[in-house]
């Protein structure tokens, strides 16, 4: 399942990585289950091959597509970004993948796409907590196309040099490491250029907690719990790794521009 | 000491009391809630406390309705025990979920409502627990029942404590909702046929 001739980057080559079992045993994945453990207890039987994705909207190539057609392995390149989670903890994870922008523009987005939507698998057979639960299944997210096209957001298919298992999001997921967690759609099967901003689950849910656009930002908290600090995981046995979270994740050199002149306590 | 051991039996049942303690620092040692143990027993301690506070609340009617006096002897016994947890809970926020990390705890106490009513509970709970001794009922007289009658101010933060901080995972505020709200209905229920049937008489 290891990827051959994975291309280095130089991007968070400074960062302590956590171990395989953490990034793997420690996950937020609804479809799967409300516990952390839960997406690796009840994802071993989910099937990711063949794996299609559906484009759709304003863009010259629509259609459905075989993931191995969207990536070749040739293409693809090792980035370790910090992940920060809306809760307030956070791991460092080496991701394999491409550049989101470097995806999309093959499917010739036109000048209205203004976002572009994304979308889970619905499959409760397979997903069992898609059975139940106050969440309007599927899982959707979204971006803002400049956004979405910034050479930071990565299409990921694999993590620790290999493909992503299960419970990380397989077959393919997004990687935005300046955005919450939240913000990293996984399993992907649908792709849509819009004009307008679409609808993404978290806002749905509780539109005062959480926004479209999510930016990791420790100037404004959550309503309920500060985002001024983290836990960097894993932790030690008796203390936690607190650190200070930075604007934009620590990535506003990348970033910053996109929100220039943007109210962020307001676009949260 | 010696009123204390008042029972031969105190001391295993103090014991009992423990072994959710015992688990949760045993398992914390063997490393089962890693690798983010400060979340985990944090709410895991948050559960002991209330599964203790609902047991005391759960003791007048006990007694009332199955005639076991012998649980009414442990009703210092065990709301010590639920304010133990609580204390407890309070460590694991503050040591082992913010790392002692002052700007942490400080935002966090500032301004957030879920916070507030953790922090009356056991404020409640600790007045409560002080003034749980035999000189401190001597002490108090007549006033002693109505103090401790903060009991439901205490359990009404905790229920508010449970459900302002849910995220998505309803379980654990929805349990202690079911065994809450029927016990405080009781005693209301109680109170208010009380005075409707039995004072003008």
């Amino acid at each position: 399942n290891s990827f051959q001739n994975i291309i280095e980057t130089p991007y968070g080559s400074a960062e302590k990585v956590a171990p395989f079992d953490v990034a793997t045993s420690y996950n937020n994945f609804y479809e799967f289950g409300y516990g952390k453990n839960d997406p690796k207890d009840k994802s071993a039987e989910f099937k990711t091959t063949p794996w299609t994705i559906t484009v759709e909207g304003e863009a010259g190539k629509t259609g459905v597509f075989d993931l191995d057609d969207i990536i070749k392995e040739s293409m693809l390149e090792e980035r370790i970004y910090r992940l920060r989670c809306v809760e307030a903890w956070s791991m460092v994870i080496p991701w394999v993948g491409v550049s989101l922008g470097d995806v999309l523009r093959r499917f010739e987005p036109t000048s209205k796409a203004k976002y572009v939507y994304f979308e889970t698998l619905y499959d409760p057979k397979q997903m069992p907590a898609q059975r139940g639960g106050s969440f309007d299944w599927p899982y959707r997210e979204g971006l803002r196309i400049d956004e979405a096209m910034n050479p930071l957001a990565m299409f990921a298919v694999g993590m620790y040099g290999s493909v992503l298992p299960n419970q990380n999001g397989a077959p393919v997921r997004l990687v935005i490491p300046w955005k919450y967690g939240f913000k990293s759609i996984k399993s992907i099967v649908k792709i849509r250029f819009v004009e307008t901003m679409p609808e993404t689950t978290w806002s749905l849910l509780a539109p005062s907690e959480y926004g479209f656009y999510a930016n990791v930002n420790p100037n404004v908290d959550h309503p309920r719990w500060t985002q001024k600090q983290e836990r960097r995981l894993p932790s030690g046995v008796l203390f936690p790794n607190v650190i200070d979270t930075e604007m934009f994740n620590g990535y506003s050199e990348e970033v910053a521009s996109l929100y220039a002149g943007m109210d962020l306590s307001r676009f949260y | 000491m010696s009123v204390f051991w008042d029972r031969k039996e105190k001391p295993y049942v103090m014991l009992l009391f423990l072994m959710p303690l015992f688990w949760m620092v045993g398992s914390l040692f063997l490393g089962r809630y890693f690798p983010d143990p400060g979340k985990a027993l944090m709410n895991l301690s948050g559960i002991w406390a209330s599964v203790f506070i609902i047991a005391v609340l759960s003791m007048t009617p006990i007694v009332k309705y199955m005639s076991l006096r012998v649980v009414s002897r442990y009703r210092r016994f065990v709301g010590l025990t639920a304010f133990f947890y609580a204390i407890f809970h309070l460590i694991t926020y503050l040591v082992l979920f913010a790392g002692l990390n002052l700007s942490w705890i400080v935002s966090d106490l500032l301004d957030k409502p879920y916070i507030y009513a953790g922090v009356v509970a056991l404020m409640v709970l600790s007045v409560l627990a002080a003034t749980s001794t035999k000189s401190m009922m001597k002490r108090l007289g007549k006033r002693w029942k109505p103090t401790h009658k903060f009991i439901y101010l205490a359990v009404v933060c905790v229920v508010a404590h449970l459900w302002w901080q849910v995220k998505s995972d309803v379980t654990v505020a929805l349990w202690v909702s079911v065994f809450i709200v029927p016990l405080l209905s009781f005693r209301f229920n109680q109170i208010y046929f009380y005075k409707k049937y039995f004072k003008k008489t």
